[in-house]
C-alpha cells in the first residue's frame, strides 16, 4: 500500500514511490539520496512534530510537511 | 565504469612554489578536523566575498613550497540549490585550486560518493581522504581503501582526521597530484543519459574552453540555473530541450531526479564492492540517542541540559567578570597620573577605555563560555537533536527546528544568536529569528534581573520575568508569523551521530567567533561610551531626566534618576544596575525602589532596544530598514507593556 512516509510509524521502514512538492524541495531530498526505489527506516515517529529517517546509514529529520510529501510503500520483513 | 584516463598534462613537472588545496566534503564529515590538522595554528576566517558563508583559509610550509588550503563550505551535492553550493562550485570551477581532497565518511560511503561523482564530472585533480575509519569500524563497516581508488581512478587514502592518522600521506599524495596535475576520469552513467551527454557534447565541441566539456554537458541538461548566465546559443538549448524531455518521458521523473537516481546508482555500487558490513555493536551513545530523540524523555533531558548548563554558565560569568573587573580597576590611577587636563582623563578614562572594558568584561567571561558550550553542542551532535525537537513548536512561530538555534545562543548574548540566524534558509525566518532573539534575556539582562528581582524580591519573581518574557517572544513570534508575507520551509536537516565533541577544533572555532564579536561591538560600544562620558562633562543629565519624567515617572511608575541610567543601558545592560547603585551612594537597592519599580525596571531593562552592539549586529544581517523598525518596534512594545504592567500592578495592589 502506498502511503505518505509520515503515516510510517517508529521502527517500520518503506520504499520510496515517489516525492510530490516544489522543484527545490525535490532537489534537495534527492541529493540526500531520498530518490526512488530507496528504501527508508522511521527512526523516531510521534502523533505531531517531525520525524527522523534513517537512509543509507544516515540520520535525517524531516518536518512533518516535507514527510506527508514522499510517498512510500510499506515494506514487510 | 569510469572513462579511461587520458592525460593532458603536457609533462608539465614543473612544480609551483605554491599550491592550493581546496578542502571538499559533506557537513560532519570531519573536513574541519582534517584543516585544523594540516595547517595547526595558521589560519584566517573571513566571509566568502559578499556572502555571509564562513571561508576558512590556512597555510603550511611543506619542504621549501608554500601550501594554501582552503575549507570549503560542508555541502551534499554541487547544484546551485544552495549558497555553499555555490561557493564550492565556483572556486572549483574557477581553476584556483591546484588540488582537491575530497573528505568522505567511512561510515556514510554511499552518501560521500554522491558528492565525489560529481567532483570527479569537474574533472580537476582529486584525492579522496577516507575519513572516520574508525567510526565505520565500530558499525561493522570494512572499508577497502585500494578497491575505492581503483574503482574510481584517484588516489585515496585512509585517515583518522582525529588522531592525526595518515594526515601526512594525505598532504604528500595531494601535492603529488596537484604537481603531475593528471587529467580526471569523469564518472560514465547508463545508457540513454550516456547518449544523451555524449550528444550534447558533440553540439558544444570547445565553444567554452573555461569548462569541462562534459560538466558543462550534464549541466545544460540538467537545467542548471548558474549555467543559464552563459548565454548558450538558441541551437544548444533547444537540443538539450529536446533530449530533457526524451529523459523525463522515458523514466517518468523530472531531470532532478533522473540524475541523482543515476549517481546514487553508480555510488551504490561503488560502495557495496569497496565496503564490507559485518554487524556491529550498538555503542552507548546510539542507545543514548534513542532517549534523547523520544517525544517525551527527549524533552525531559533536554530541559534538564539546558538550565543546568545556563546556571553554570551564568557562575562562571559572574565570577570572571568581577575578578576582570578587579583586574582592570587598577589601571585607573595609571590613567589618573597622566599629566593630562582633568577633562580629557575622564573622556579617556570613563569614555574610551571604559568601554573597551565594557566590553571585554563581557564578552570573555560571559560569551567565551557560552561561545565554548555552543561549539560543544553543535560538535558533538546535540545542537541538531534540539532542532528536531522544537521544531513543531518553532513551526507556529514561522520558523522551523533550526530557528530554536539562535534562540538559545540569544540568553548568551544577542549578537552571536543574531549572526547565528545565517544557518536558516530564507530573509523571512532570519528577521524573525533575529527579532525574537533581541527578545531573549541574555546574560547581561540577566545580571539585572538576578540582581534586582531575584535579590530583593526572590527568585521566584525572578523567575517571572523569564515567563513573561517566553510568552512574548512566542506572542512575537506568532504575530510575526501571521502577518509577514511568505511560508515557513520545512525541515531537512542531517542528524548527525551522537559524539564527543573535538577539544582543539571547538575551541578554535569559539575563539574566532568572539573576535567576530569584538569586531562589531566594540567600536559600537566605545562611541557611545564617549558621547555619554560627553554629556556627562556637560551637565546635561538632569536636563535629560527631567525631559523623560513624563515618561519615566508617569508612565512607568519610576523614579527620575533611572531615566539617564537608562539611557546608559543602551551601552550595556547591566551598567543600568551598576550606574543606579553609582547615583544613589547604595547597593541596597530597596531604599531607593520598592518592589513594583524593580519589577516593572528590570521587565523594562529585559525588553527596550536591544544594546548598541546587538543593533550593530542586526544592521550588518538585516540592512538599515529592518534594524531601525525592529528597534523602533521593540521600544514602543516595551513601553506599552511595562507601563500597563506598572499601571496593573498599582491597581491590584490599591
Amino acid at each position: 500500500m502506498i502511503k505518505p512516509l509520515s503515516m510510517l510509524k517508529t521502527g517500520e521502514r518503506g520504499k520510496i514511490v515517489r516525492i510530490e512538492g516544489g522543484m527545490m524541495v525535490i532537489k534537495r531530498l534527492t541529493d540526500l539520496g531520498f530518490v526512488p526505489e530507496q528504501e527508508v527506516e522511521v527512526i523516531r515517529s510521534a502523533p505531531r512534530g517531525p520525524v527522523a529517517i534513517k537512509i543509507k546509514g544516515a540520520v535525517y529529520a524531516l518536518g512533518r510537511g516535507i514527510a506527508d510529501k514522499i510517498y512510500v510503500e510499506e515494506v514487510h520483513e | 565504469m569510469l572513462k579511461k584516463s587520458t592525460s593532458r598534462s603536457l609533462d608539465s613537472h614543473i612544480s609551483k612554489k605554491e599550491i592550493t588545496i581546496a578542502l571538499a566534503g559533506n557537513p560532519n564529515a570531519g573536513k574541519s578536523v582534517v584543516f585544523n590538522q594540516l595547517t595547526g595554528g595558521n589560519q584566517i576566517i573571513g566571509n566568502w566575498p559578499g556572502k555571509t558563508v564562513e571561508r576558512t583559509e590556512g597555510w603550511i610550509r611543506y619542504r621549501d613550497r608554500r601550501i594554501r588550503i582552503v575549507d570549503l563550505p560542508g555541502i551534499y551535492s554541487l547544484s546551485t540549490y544552495t549558497e555553499e553550493e555555490l561557493i564550492a562550485r565556483e572556486f572549483i570551477i574557477s581553476g584556483i585550486p591546484d588540488v582537491i581532497i575530497n573528505v568522505i565518511d567511512a561510515s556514510l560511503l554511499e552518501r560521500s560518493l554522491f558528492l565525489t561523482l560529481q567532483l570527479l564530472e569537474m574533472e580537476k585533480p582529486l584525492v579522496l581522504a577516507v575519513n572516520q575509519l574508525d567510526v565505520a569500524e565500530s558499525k561493522g563497516l570494512k572499508t577497502d581503501i585500494d578497491a575505492l581508488s581503483k574503482l574510481l581512478s584517484i588516489p585515496a587514502v585512509g585517515v583518522i582526521a582525529t588522531r592525526g592518522t595518515g594526515l601526512n600521506k594525505l598532504l604528500t599524495v595531494a601535492i603529488e597530484s596537484a604537481d603531475k596535475q593528471d587529467s580526471v576520469a569523469p564518472p560514465l552513467y547508463g545508457g540513454e543519459i550516456e547518449q544523451s551527454i555524449e550528444e550534447l557534447e558533440k553540439i558544444l565541441d570547445n565553444a567554452y574552453p573555461e569548462y569541462p566539456v562534459r560538466w558543462l554537458a550534464i549541466k545544460i541538461i540538467e537545467n542548471d540555473e548558474d549555467i543559464k548566465r552563459l548565454n548558450l546559443p538558441e541551437e544548444v538549448l533547444e537540443r538539450a530541450d529536446v533530449i530533457r524531455r526524451g529523459l523525463e518521458e522515458t523514466h517518468g521523473e523530472p531531470i532532478e531526479v533522473i540524475l541523482s537516481s543515476e549517481r546514487y546508482a553508480l555510488a551504490s555500487r561503488i560502495a557495496r564492492t569497496s565496503q564490507r558490513y559485518e554487524a556491529g555493536k550498538r555503542t552507548l551513545l546510539q542507545r543514548l540517542d534513542s532517549v534523547l530523540l523520544h517525544p517525551v524523555f527527549g524533552y525531559i533531558s533536554m530541559g534538564f541540559f539546558l538550565f543546568v548548563a545556563f546556571i553554570v554558565l551564568f557562575k562562571i560569568g559572574s565570577i570572571g567578570s568581577s575578578l576582570l573587573e578587579g583586574l582592570f580597576s587598577r589601571l585607573a590611577p595609571m590613567v589618573n597620573s597622566l599629566a593630562l587636563p582633568e577633562t580629557v582623563k575622564e573622556l579617556l578614562w570613563d569614555g574610551l577605555l571604559s568601554g573597551i572594558i565594557s566590553g571585554i568584561t563581557i564578552a570573555l567571561p560571559y560569551i567565551l563560555p557560552f561561545y565554548i558550550f555552543l561549539s560543544f553542542l553543535e560538535n558533538s551532535g546535540y545542537l541538531a537533536r534540539i532542532a528536531f525537537l522544537t521544531d513543531n513548536i518553532m513551526h507556529k512561530l514561522g520558523l522551523h527546528g533550526k530557528g530554536a538555534i539562535p534562540i538559545i545562543m540569544g540568553y548568551g548574548c544577542n549578537v552571536p544568536a543574531i549572526l547565528g540566524t545565517r544557518i536558516l534558509e530564507s530573509r523571512r525566518e532570519r528577521v524573525i529569528a533575529s527579532l525574537l532573539a533581541t527578545l531573549i534575556p541574555c546574560s547581561a539582562r540577566t545580571v539585572v534581573i538576578l540582581g534586582l528581582v531575584g535579590a530583593f524580591m526572590g527568585l521566584k519573581w525572578a523567575f517571572v520575568i523569564y515567563l513573561l518574557d517566553l510568552v512574548i517572544v512566542y506572542m512575537a513570534g506568532f504575530l510575526m508569523n501571521r502577518y509577514y508575507p511568505g511560508e515557513t520551509p520545512g525541515l531537512i536537516m542531517e542528524v548527525p551521530d551522537i559524539r564527543i565533541p573535538p577539544l582543539k577544533p571547538s575551541l578554535r572555532q569559539s575563539w574566532f567567533r568572539i573576535k567576530e564579536f569584538l569586531y562589531i561591538a566594540l567600536p559600537y560600544i566605545m562611541l557611545g561610551s564617549v558621547i555619554l562620558e560627553l554629556i556627562k562633562i556637560f551637565g546635561w543629565f538632569d536636563t535629560i531626566n527631567r525631559i523623560l519624567s513624563p515618561v519615566i515617572v508617569n508612565w512607568l511608575g519610576l523614579p527620575p534618576i533611572t531615566g539617564v541610567v537608562l539611557i546608559f543601558g543602551l551601552l550595556r545592560k547591566e551598567l543600568t544596575l551598576i550606574l543606579l547603585s553609582t547615583f544613589s551612594g547604595t547597593t541596597n537597592f530597596s531604599t531607593i525602589l520598592n518592589p513594583r519599580q524593580m519589577f516593572v525596571f528590570s521587565f523594562f531593562v529585559t525588553l527596550y532596544v536591544p544594546c548598541l552592539a546587538t543593533v550593530a549586529a542586526l544592521k550588518k544581517e538585516l540592512g538599515n530598514i529592518t534594524s531601525t523598525l525592529i528597534v523602533i518596534g521593540e521600544i514602543l512594545i516595551s513601553l506599552i507593556l511595562a507601563g500597563l504592567l506598572n499601571q496593573l500592578w498599582i491597581y491590584l495592589a490599591g
